[in-house]
């Protein structure tokens, strides 16, 4: 009877990458907001999609994801809340025309974090559950560690100028301040909108999706369209400009920063990211040299180490691995099913969105590792390919009409399926507070904190005390 | 150490007390006492503090006598080192620490012209290098032109790393020091200063007894902030806090939060700077052991990684009980420290040596000095 | 000091490497000024960048006034009344009110949990209060909602596939008991068949207190009330016995003793006969007067050790309601819905003879350990059960003997496959 299974389940699993391979080139829209358009669907239709191939499906749809999102992501400055993870370096070349270069070693990244996900099935039995069970009963204030430590990292861009010391206190930490206001009032929005959704019942499975888009797709579009970026001439490469010493070095930051996201509820990659670059970055094990002078007019010679040059291409490495970890493993950690954790340690948009209509069961997970793999590998040659025609296209794309009509379909998504002119309200709120971090120079990632205050809050069981607080209860 | 190495020990400190690990368990778990506290947020909070009071408030307020801005597109390295000259001569006649700042020069999102401050026993040098990325790395073909890239100017007096001029906690510290380092190399020029990328830098210059200048990094660094007495100061008013809210075991609030401050005091004295331990009651910075550097990846690391693991075996130990079950144990708490602590950083430094050993060959033969060493608390310029 | 922008623009480099007037640096000192209105080097104004200051004052005051606006619609919002048949798996997160009678509560003072079931005539959905017994108590003065009451709860849906729909609440403001079920105090001659499952206020005197054994080998507490109308019986399990208060137990168990207690009718072997509601809630069980008979105790047998065992081709529809024990392999697992939306567990268990089908609802399943609900889920597994015959279409099969005693079931292995 298994054997019977096969055929149907490759058929939606190739479906599934399809889906996510052409659907994650709309720049902007995230895979969840698709996830969750399809389960809508296939609850309309529940007959004709067999129960058993509904997680192979989505499974290979957030890893078509995965792996292609680098290419607009890369190409057009299209960033979502986990974009902090690669965005920088990969921006810095698609400038110098190496954009096809940049999605591929993030692509390899992905395709690295993705057979790191299947040879870390041992660790995933036989010692996550115990982390997982015994990290479970103190999630609150871990989450509450997160929060504080994001707030507190984020040091001061500015270089403090000003007649008085409170005007250079003012001038240095204005990034701060944004970001702690963007905090605050993500926090807040999330506060209120959790413990009162004004959107109909029968759409709470997705009423997160227009505090999302507001939050990152639209600031995104708009600072496009403002900036007017515009991709230089690319070139496609033979090869890339790294070694084994790169991928290998990319490996711990990726996972780190992926496992971090994966089990954290409301870490995301980008946050995840930003704390494994805090504990595994080895930058300093080579510092820069002072040397005798090289060129006409130096005193001395400051070379610069290997190491920084390496760090560019370990970050996107690093991302492309974080984020299959994130996406994928989180899902992935649903089908752990284990003495310790019968139900799994599942965590994530996806698994979230999944749970009123699946359930994992024991065995799913290899069913699972095999998905990864074949849609993994799949998704890597489409976008070997795809980085080709994105560099090619890229520089031709009127960015403003494609923005503008991104911007459209996002609004109409959002209103025929997150609550009409209710959803678009809310949309338009979250943008602006998406928007402050996007002009005032902060990370963007505060705009989680939607997510991150109420569920840790919710996590202690004071969440509802706040809400009592606030007068909406 | 960096921000997250002080927050992690923090919160591993923390866990230390069976207390606060039981009443930071969810109240829904089948703990005695557990109360969903976010107690240990304290610990981590009051971690990284100290360098938070530096970074983010008193450097802006330590005002700089004289600020050296230089121009954007045309920077000028005879007048910069100038006014270091006009600062070491302000020094010697108004006999009080002169403190100067300098500017980074930012030229787009991404580009910062880069520039060295290189300091010779009575010599100044500034010169100007290449625009450097937010990374540090430079963008090939924008050095300055040779005639405009470097000046020197002669000093009144000469400068010095190390201070003769030093109070009873000091002279105890170098003592101790001594008692384990052994014999110490004295050190006789500054290293040369880097300036690119994001706040610039402050250095003190004051006359001592023995008529040289003596050269202080980052005076406003690890001062004030650094201090148990604040500490204590910092931390009370949470004990108050959780008194007012009649808080089970009010007092560990306060406890909790001086044990995050404490430990990232004690963490930096095991650096080059130090810190004013007794602040208000002895102002001076105290030199640290000068056991590792603050950047130094290896030690950051390895507290951290312990840290974790620390903390994983102590929340098991007193409220989930699954893996460390006891002295008495097979996954006694030896078996389990030492599969999951010592292994995996023995191999660690392993993997470490050998990669500091690719670098050791690649710098084999070359004649070089090492830049200055990098501020704590910051973190490496990791995008954000 | 704020200079004028007076000055021609200057050539910089820009992020493309190419020298040429850009918009993101100071037009005066050429210092990158990003999307800042003032240069921070020299003061300058940066004229070019109206738009981008435009979308900074929009996202500021835009930001706080839709905040403002979300927190006066969330608090003008009245979260809707749903049926309980009519949820659905999008509704999963909704904020919603169900309004229907509490069918089951349940206080664990151990725990600190309140729990009950609320029934709307087109479903039952559970609520849960983890660790906030005390807030309840305290906010309903000690009288928590109990069976019988009508109950308006709001809070946020909470539906997997494996669980179905449930509550859980942090603060008793959630609830509100829109009409407390008065129990009419009834006498005993007054309570007939026809009247079972309504419910009664007693007030009594304990006749007879019988401890026997249910077939697991658990205690089980058959009392028997009188007043001057008639005469009654009660089986407590004694999982109910346990919730009662120490000075209700003695009560129970000593005849003599008065009680004035909250039940419902029932019947058995068309003989009418009492079902304690509440036996957690102290406002259910209140003694009147405690007899000085001494108590009776009884001695449990572990059901494993008692019961004789059986082969699987042994079994046959004769069986059915005869308990005994088996051990076997679980040959197959599924997992399916009741009508109701209900999760129900399939397994198959086999021995060197034949194979045998068994349903476990979903209460039964709850009521398992980890590992014993791991053991059934994974074909392989061994184990040996205590169950009860059982016939389905004409065919035999078995259920389990009592779900709720861990001693009725010992696991041998987990199977290592689906």
């Amino acid at each position: 009877m298994v054997y019977y299974y096969i055929p149907v389940i490759t058929f939606y699993v190739l479906l599934g990458t399809l889906a996510g391979s052409i659907l994650c080139f709309i720049p902007a829209l995230h895979i969840y907001n698709v996830a969750g358009i399809a389960i809508v669907a296939w609850l309309a239709a529940r007959h004709l999609v067999p129960y058993y191939a509904i997680a192979p499906f989505f499974m290979s749809l957030v890893v078509a994801f995965s792996f292609l999102n680098t290419i607009p992501m890369t190409f057009f400055n299209t960033i979502d809340e986990s974009a902090g993870a690669t965005l920088l370096p990969s921006n810095a070349m698609v400038i110098r025309g190496r954009g096809a270069e940049a999605a591929i070693l993030s692509g390899f990244g992905t395709l690295m974090g993705a057979f790191l996900l299947i040879a870390l099935t041992p660790f995933f039995f036989y010692i996550w559950p115990y982390l997982a069970v015994i990290f479970g009963g103190h999630l609150h204030w871990i989450l509450g560690l997160v929060i504080v430590h994001y707030i507190m990292s984020e040091w001061p861009k500015g270089a403090g100028r000003g007649k008085t010391p409170l005007k250079r206190w003012i001038e240095a930490c204005r990034n701060c301040f944004a970001g702690m206001l963007t905090f605050f009032l993500a926090a807040l929005f999330g506060l209120i909108f959790i413990t009162k959704p004004i959107l109909p019942p029968e759409l709470a499975f997705q009423n997160i999706m227009p505090v999302f888009v507001g939050f990152f797709a639209i600031p995104s579009i708009i600072q496009s369209l403002l900036s007017k970026f515009k991709p230089p001439e690319q070139y496609n490469p033979k090869s890339i400009n790294a070694d084994w010493k790169d991928f290998s070095y990319g490996l711990l930051p990726g996972f780190t920063g992926g496992m971090l996201a994966a089990y954290l509820p409301a870490v995301t990659a980008g946050i995840g990211a930003m704390l494994a670059g805090h504990i595994t970055n080895h930058r300093n094990l080579d510092r820069a040299r002072f040397r005798p002078p090289e060129e006409e007019g130096e005193i001395i010679h400051l070379e610069t180490p290997e190491m920084y040059y390496r760090q560019e291409r370990n970050f996107l490495i690093a991302g492309g691995v974080g984020k299959i970890l994130y996406y994928v493993g989180a899902f992935l950690l649903l089908f752990t099913i284990t003495e310790l954790t019968p139900f799994g340690t599942g965590r994530g948009g996806l698994a979230f969105i999944l749970r009123p209509v699946f359930s994992a069961e024991p065995g799913d997970f290899f069913v699972m590792a095999s998905t990864i793999v074949f849609s993994g590998s799949i998704s890597f040659l489409i976008l070997l390919k795809g980085s080709d025609i994105a560099a090619d296209y890229a520089p031709r794309i009127n960015i403003t009409i494609m923005y503008t009509i991104v911007l459209i379909a996002l609004s109409a998504i959002v209103y025929f399926i997150a609550g009409g002119w209710i959803g678009i309200a809310i949309m338009a709120a979250t943008s602006c507070i998406g928007m402050i971090p996007v002009f005032y120079n902060c990370r963007r990632s505060h705009c989680m904190a939607v997510l991150l205050v109420p569920i840790a809050l919710n996590m202690a069981g004071y969440g509802e005390n706040i809400a009592k607080l606030l007068g909406l209860v | 150490m960096k921000g997250l190495t002080h927050f992690v020990s923090g919160v591993a400190a923390a866990t230390f007390i069976p207390q606060v690990v039981r009443m930071s368990a969810a109240g829904r778990l089948d703990i005695p006492g557990a109360a969903s506290s976010f107690i240990i947020v304290l610990a981590g909070m009051y971690g990284i503090m100290p360098d938070t009071l530096d970074f983010k408030v008193g450097q802006f307020f330590d005002e700089p006598d004289i600020v050296v801005d230089p121009d954007p597109l045309n920077p000028n390295p005879k007048e910069m080192a100038q006014k270091f000259a006009e600062a070491v001569s302000r020094s010697a006649q108004e006999g009080r620490m002169i403190k100067i700042q300098y500017m980074p020069i930012q030229l787009g999102a991404n580009r910062w012209r880069q520039y060295l401050i290189i300091f010779g026993e009575k010599e100044v040098s500034v010169q100007i290098n290449e625009v450097v990325s937010t990374s540090q790395i430079p963008y090939p073909g924008t050095s300055p032109d040779p005639e405009k890239r470097s000046a020197t100017v002669t000093l009144s007096h000469r400068i010095k790393p190390t201070s003769c001029d030093t109070d009873w906690l000091n002279k105890l510290v170098r003592k101790i020091r001594k008692t384990i380092k052994g014999g110490e190399k004295k050190k006789k020029t500054v290293k040369p200063s880097t300036i690119d990328i994001l706040s610039g830098t402050t250095f003190g210059l004051k006359m001592e007894s023995d008529g040289d200048i003596y050269f202080d990094w980052l005076p406003w660094h690890r001062t004030w902030s650094h201090s148990y007495i604040l500490g204590l100061m910092l931390a009370a008013p949470w004990a108050l806090i959780a008194y007012l809210l009649k808080l089970d075991m009010w007092w560990m609030y306060g406890l909790v939060a001086f044990l995050g401050f404490a430990v990232h005091i004690t963490e930096d004295m095991t650096g080059h700077i130090g810190g004013s331990l007794l602040w208000p009651i002895l102002k001076p910075r105290t030199e640290g052991f000068e056991m590792f550097k603050a950047s130094d990846p290896r030690t950051n690391f390895s507290i951290i990684y312990a840290g974790f693991i620390l903390i994983v075996f102590n929340l098991d130990r007193f409220t989930s009980n699954l893996l460390t079950g006891g002295p008495e144990s097979f996954w006694s708490w030896w078996f389990f420290l030492l599969v999951f602590l010592v292994l995996p950083l023995a191999v660690y430094f392993k993997i470490i040596a050998r990669i500091s050993d690719g670098i050791k060959k690649r710098e084999a033969g070359l004649k070089f000095t090492r830049e200055e060493e990098e501020p704590d608390g910051t973190g490496d310029p990791v995008i954000d | 000091m704020t200079q004028e922008n007076t000055t021609p623009p200057k050539q910089v480099t820009g992020e493309d490497g190419k020298a040429g007037t850009y918009e993101s640096n100071c037009q005066v000192c050429g210092y990158y000024v990003g999307a800042s209105s003032v240069c921070h080097r020299c003061g300058a104004r940066t004229h070019t960048r109206t738009s981008i200051r435009t979308v900074r004052l929009v996202a500021l005051v835009g930001s706080i006034i839709g905040v403002i606006l979300l927190w006066v619609a969330a608090y003008l919002k009245q979260p809707e009344i749903i049926s309980i048949g009519d949820i659905t798996p999008t509704m999963n997160n909704a904020l919603v009110v169900i309004e229907g009678s509490v069918v089951e509560s349940q206080q664990d003072a151990e725990k600190n949990t309140f729990r009950m079931t609320v029934s709307d005539n087109t479903g039952n959905i559970r609520i849960n209060a983890f660790n906030q017994l005390d807030s309840f108590r305290a906010h309903f003065d000690e009288q928590l909602p109990s069976v019988g009451d009508t109950v308006r709860v709001t809070g946020a849906l909470n539906i997997s596939q494996a669980w179905g729909a449930a509550m859980f609440l942090n603060i008793p403001e959630r609830v509100t008991v829109v009409e407390k079920f008065e129990m009419k105090e009834t006498p005993i001659g007054d309570i007939t068949v026809e009247r079972s499952g309504q419910l009664f206020r007693i007030s009594a005197e304990v006749a007879d207190y019988d401890l026997g054994s249910t077939r697991a080998g658990d205690p089980m507490h058959r009392v028997t009330f009188r007043d001057n109308t008639g005469r009654i019986s009660m089986v407590l399990w004694q999982n109910q016995f346990e919730a009662l208060s120490g000075e209700a137990q003695k009560a129970f168990s000593r005849p003599g003793s008065w009680l004035s207690l909250s039940v419902r009718g029932s019947a058995f072997r068309d003989e009418p006969q009492l079902e304690l509601v509440d036996p957690g809630d102290p406002s259910a069980v209140e003694v009147i007067s405690i007899s000085d008979t001494a108590p009776v105790t009884a001695r449990r047998v572990s059901p494993l050790a008692r019961l004789d065992s059986m082969r699987i081709a042994d079994i046959t529809t004769a069986q059915a309601g005869r308990t005994f024990k088996i051990t076997v392999t679980v040959e197959e697992y599924s997992l399916s819905h009741t009508r109701g939306g209900d999760p129900m567990h399939r397994v198959s268990l086999g021995d060197e003879t034949d194979t045998i089908s068994m349903v476990i609802w979903a209460n039964q399943f709850d009521a398992l350990t980890r590992n014993t609900q791991r053991a059934f889920t994974t074909e392989g597994s061994r184990l040996t059960i205590a169950v009860e015959g059982d016939e389905f279409r004409g065919q035999p099969q078995v259920s389990l003997m009592d779900a709720f005693d861990p001693d009725t079931i010992e696991v041998l292995s987990i199977g290592d496959r689906r």
